[in-house]
């Protein structure tokens, strides 16, 4: 049989376990705005109950425990959904970047140079002939080999500044490698007496999904509450111990090819989608492979132009209109800069034979029977717009995708304050009841103490 | 099961479409501004390749359109000098005619042969032709006057050259006639010299004989005026070829890069629209919630 002490305890229990939960609600609310929290619950549970002849009696409630309210799946999937998201929003940068180097739709430097220059030889090929108009295809070569040396010093830069966001973003993904790993000690001796550090985790999670932009990852969490956290099928963290990472540039010719290796393994990392791997495949993938075709555009440039003019009788001989290859070492002929009249119109050297500038101007476009250079040019123009269609595409479909994700999170773990306000009043009501109950035993002892 | 509303789920979402109409909104300003449908690469990819190969035709057929114009200017230079040509073939006739009547006689022949070698200097003059220092008669000797009188005989120094001009991207046409034309049909120079040789020795009948050259120069010179005219014709088609030619490129170039102007101020005022009512949404949703109603 229940005594009025039994009463009584049960009733404290209700006060506790009240409190408890105004505190929890308390928390919820404070850290409403808090960006990586995860609302808390209180778990309640009855006390064991007496078992009494008459079957069993209450003894009051029981705080179970405060849960982080977290959905684990959506969590993993979210962070795998980030990382794409790190990686094209990386690489849709650098294409815009490229689209600014290149010019705008309708005005692109290259291709203006390279139309000014075909229209030069055009221009000098057209009767009446004027000599002086071979000072006008000097000075339009000259414009657009300073286009091709200053796409090729553009592109470096480019390279440059990808080499060293690569550096920064090791560095920031080794800061964070480095907060998990803490983090994870911390948790270890928080959780060591039981109980679930639940703020510490929050913390943690958050952590790792910042991580998760920069590269993709995997966890595996263990017994004791810590965290391994595995990018790339390495495992860079394990409780508190971390391995970090180091960015490794290669000098490849002209460019240079930017890598990750981990501390004491210099074999390369090969990553998963998130920002850094990103910045890796613009770098390869996007501006190391538009110089590699631009360079094709000025080698093709120079031989049909060189195969051309060479042809052609001048004093001296024939000569080539250009020297060198590719974007960087491209140039004009240094005679032909010194004294234009030795640009020639036709194979003859007579002043009325334009055969070889008509050949030339044709170039442009009209390159019998092979791809022109105004046509390869294009062709790299093309390349780079559908690049960045699609891109662009992918980029706004994985925005989607994340918001959603991050929309459904915080439909799970977000705080509804709404919800906070009405479980206010519930525990409110609660204390308030569970206090009449007390109050209510005392007066009882009262009218038995009266009694003697 | 209905989803569960919590406060960051739904700032998420109002600031998501408040985001998404902003950026809506940008986009139909700058087409608005630009009055271009494509502004970046990524507007439109394909659409790219064609307005890069639908300016630089245009480039091209502007030069085009310049050649034919430049063009023009030689073929009716030629046109110019072989009309003048006609008249003193024509000239020359009269007198071989004249000084082969019965009323000629060795006073009149000796009173005609100035007038004669002055028709072999406006000959050579008009052979001698140039436009902007170009000899129109040289063949692709443009540089040099391509007859020269050595000793009295006329002597033709250029070569058969043909001087050709870009009049398409696939088409050119032959712009001179090399001067050495004028040595067939017996030679123009050579008509002039026998008649004045027959002039200077009185001899009729070597009058009479160059009236037949003469018939034989105009009939080659007729061919060589059907030539230059057939040319300005060409020319002429060239031209409204390209002119034409321009229009259809420029209205591709249209299709593919203006923006239909109603159609952007629709959607820019939709725009504007519905990134007002996003911001008027956002800031109403958080002005109540249960706290304001517990006591």
């Amino acid at each position: 049989m229940a005594g009025l002490n039994g009463i009584m305890d049960s009733s404290l229990s209700a006060l506790l376990a009240a409190q408890l939960g105004m505190a929890t609600t308390s928390h919820n609310i404070s850290n409403s705005a808090t960006e990586g929290y995860s609302r808390q619950d209180m778990v309640l549970s009855a006390r064991r109950p007496s078992v009494l002849g008459y079957g069993s009696l209450g003894t009051g409630v029981e705080v179970m425990g405060i849960r982080r309210v977290q959905d684990a799946l959506l969590l993993g999937n979210l962070r795998n959904q980030n990382a794409r998201l790190g990686s094209f929003d990386v690489v849709d940068r650098t294409l815009r970047e490229i689209e600014g180097l290149l010019g705008s739709v309708d005005n692109d430097h290259l291709g203006n140079a390279l139309a000014n220059f075909f229209e030069s030889w055009n221009d000098l090929a057209q009767p009446p002939f004027n000599d002086s108009l071979k000072m006008g295809v000097v000075q339009a070569a000259e414009t657009l080999v300073a286009e091709f040396r200053n796409m090729d010093a553009s592109l470096r830069d480019l390279e440059r500044d990808l080499a060293s966001r690569v550096a920064a973003e090791v560095q920031e993904l080794n800061r964070l490698l480095g907060e998990v790993g803490e983090l994870n000690g911390q948790i270890i001796l928080a959780e060591a007496g039981g109980g679930s550090a639940n703020d510490l985790r929050d913390r943690r999670d958050l952590v790792i999904n910042q991580i998760s932009s920069i590269a993709a990852l995997t966890t595996r969490e263990r017994d004791d509450g810590s965290l391994d956290l595995v990018i790339a099928g390495r495992t860079m963290v394990s409780r508190d111990r971390v391995t970090l990472f180091e960015d490794s540039v290669t000098v490849q010719g002209t460019g240079f090819t930017v890598g990750v290796v981990t501390a004491g393994n210099q074999q390369q990392v090969s990553l998963s989608p998130g920002r850094l791997e990103g910045l890796l495949t613009a770098q390869r993938d996007h501006v190391s492979r538009l110089r590699t075709q631009l360079d094709g555009v000025a080698a093709q440039l120079v031989d049909q132009v060189n195969e051309l003019h060479s042809l052609g009788q001048s004093a001296g001989g024939g000569r080539v209109f250009f020297t060198g290859s590719t974007l960087a070492d491209i140039a004009v002929n240094q005679a032909l800069v010194t004294d234009p009249g030795l640009v020639v119109m036709g194979r003859s050297g007579l002043s009325g034979d334009n055969e070889l500038a008509l050949a030339i101007a044709a170039l442009g476009d009209n390159a019998a029977g092979r791809v022109s250079v105004g046509e390869a040019y294009r062709g790299v123009i093309t390349e780079v717009a559908g690049d960045s269609g699609n891109v662009a595409f992918l980029l706004e479909s994985q925005e989607g995708v994340v918001a959603s994700l991050e929309a459904r999170m915080a439909s799970v773990s977000g705080v509804s304050l709404d919800e906070e306000g009405a479980r206010l009043v519930q525990y409110q009501n609660s204390y308030n009841a569970a206090a009449k109950v007390i109050q209510t035993v005392q007066e009882m002892y009262d009218t038995l103490l009266g009694m003697v | 099961m209905s989803i569960r509303i919590s406060d960051s789920y739904v700032s998420r979402l109002l600031v998501g479409d408040m985001n998404r109409s902003l950026s809506q909104l940008l986009d139909q300003q700058r087409m608005a501004s630009t009055l271009q449908r494509v502004n970046s690469y990524a507007d439109d990819p394909r659409a790219v390749a064609s307005i890069a190969r639908l300016n630089d035709l245009i480039d091209a057929n502007t030069g085009y359109l310049d050649n034919v114009g430049r063009s023009r200017v030689l073929v009716d230079g030629m046109d110019a000098a072989l009309q003048d040509l006609s008249g003193i073939l024509a000239d020359l006739k009269v007198i071989a005619l004249r000084e082969s009547s019965g009323s000629a006689s060795s006073q009149t022949m000796a009173a005609t042969l100035p007038e004669a070698e002055a028709l072999r200097g406006r000959m050579l003059e008009i052979l001698n032709t140039s436009v902007e220092g170009q000899y129109l008669f040289a063949g692709h000797m443009t540089d040099t006057a391509p007859f020269i009188d050595a000793g009295g005989t006329v002597m033709y120094r250029g070569d058969s050259g043909e001087i050709s001009a870009a009049t398409g991207p696939h088409s050119s046409l032959v712009v001179n006639i090399p001067g050495d034309v004028f040595n067939q049909a017996g030679g123009y120079f050579t008509a002039v010299e026998d008649l004045a040789a027959a002039l200077t020795s009185g001899d009729t009948a070597a009058v009479l004989a160059v009236v037949g050259s003469i018939d034989q120069l105009e009939a080659h010179l007729g061919t060589l005026m059907v030539k230059v005219g057939g040319r300005q014709n060409d020319l002429d088609w060239a031209a409204d070829t390209l002119v034409a030619r321009d229009e259809r490129l420029r209205e591709s170039l249209s299709n593919e890069q203006d923006a239909d102007v109603a159609r952007v101020a629709t959607d820019l005022s939709r725009a504007e629209a519905a990134y007002q009512a996003s911001l008027m949404v956002t800031s109403k949703l958080f002005e109540f919630n249960l706290m304001d109603f517990l006591r």
